[in-house]
C-alpha cells in the first residue's frame, strides 16, 4: 500500500497529531488547556509546538501581563491545510465504507 | 508505511480531540463574566417593574439585554479555548437556536402565567427564573454539544 497524497509525516506521530487535531478545532487555545488535554509536561508540549511553529504550521502569541499573562497557540492557514490533507489521506487509507466523514473534522 | 488499522485509530483520536475542544469551550468559560451577564439579564427584567414611562422601561430592558450578551461573549473570549468556525456545524446552530427558543417560550409562558395571578414584581421573577434556567441547563447544553460532534 502506498502513502496517499496529502499524508504529512510531520503531523502523523500520535502526540503531534493530537496537538494539531486540538488546534484544528480551535481559533486558538491556551497552552495550559493543550497541556492538560494531551497530558504532557510544559517542556514536552513546548517542543511539539516549536516543531510545528518551525514548519510554519502553528504560531504562538502572548497576551496580558503579570498573573493574567497567558500563552495562546493557534494553527496557521498552512497548518490547517496540511491537517485537512492529512485527514483526507487517512480516510483514503481506511476506505470509504468504514469511517463516515462526520467522525473526523 | 501506515496500514488501515493505524489510520482508523488516528481518525478516532482526531474525533476524540474535537470532543475535548467542544468540552473545553463550555467548561473553560470565564465564570465572572457569565455571572455578570446573568445579573444584567435579571436587572433588565427588573427594570420592567419600575414605575417609570414604558419607553424608558423598554430602553433599560434593551440596554440590559445587550450588556448581558456582551458579557456572555466576553466570557467566551476570556476562556481557555475558542472554537473554530469550522466546528460550528448545522447541528451546532440548531442546538443554539433550540436553546434560544426554549428560553423565549419559558419567558412568554412565565409572563402569561403571572399576568393571570397579578403577582407583584412579576418581570423580575421571570428574569430570575430565566437566569436560573440558563445556569441550570448548562450541563445539558454541554452534553448536547458533545453529541453534535458525532
Amino acid at each position: 500500500m502506498s502513502t496517499p497524497p496529502g499524508f504529512d509525516e510531520l503531523i502523523h506521530p500520535p502526540t503531534r497529531l493530537g496537538l494539531v487535531a486540538l488546534l484544528a478545532a480551535t481559533q486558538w487555545a491556551e497552552f495550559s488547556f493543550l497541556k492538560e488535554s494531551l497530558g504532557l509536561s510544559d517542556s514536552a508540549l513546548s517542543k511539539q509546538v516549536s516543531t510545528l511553529a518551525e514548519a510554519g504550521y502553528a504560531e504562538v502569541r502572548k497576551e496580558g501581563a503579570g498573573r493574567r499573562r497567558r500563552t495562546l497557540v493557534s494553527l496557521t492557514d498552512q497548518g490547517r491545510t496540511a491537517f485537512d490533507g492529512h485527514v483526507d489521506a487517512l480516510r483514503r487509507l481506511v476506505g470509504p465504507t468504514v469511517v463516515s466523514p462526520a467522525e473526523a473534522p | 508505511m501506515v496500514d488501515s488499522e493505524e489510520a482508523r485509530a488516528r481518525l478516532a483520536e482526531i474525533a476524540e480531540r474535537r470532543k475535548q475542544v467542544l468540552d473545553g469551550t463550555t467548561r473553560g468559560r470565564h465564570r465572572g463574566w457569565d455571572t455578570t451577564g446573568l445579573v444584567a439579564l435579571v436587572a433588565g427584567f427588573a427594570a420592567m417593574d419600575l414605575p417609570v414611562p414604558m419607553a424608558l422601561r423598554l430602553s433599560l430592558f434593551g440596554g440590559a439585554v445587550i450588556a448581558a450578551l456582551a458579557c456572555f461573549t466576553h466570557a467566551g473570549r476570556h476562556g481557555r479555548v475558542a472554537m473554530h468556525r469550522s466546528q460550528m456545524t448545522p447541528r451546532f446552530w440548531a442546538l443554539l437556536a433550540g436553546g434560544a427558543l426554549a428560553s423565549a417560550a419559558l419567558t412568554v409562558a412565565g409572563l402569561r402565567l403571572l399576568d393571570q395571578i397579578d403577582f407583584p414584581l412579576r418581570n423580575t421573577l421571570v428574569g430570575v427564573v430565566l437566569a436560573v434556567f440558563i445556569a441550570a441547563t448548562h450541563p445539558l447544553y454541554r452534553a448536547l454539544l458533545l453529541r453534535t460532534a458525532r
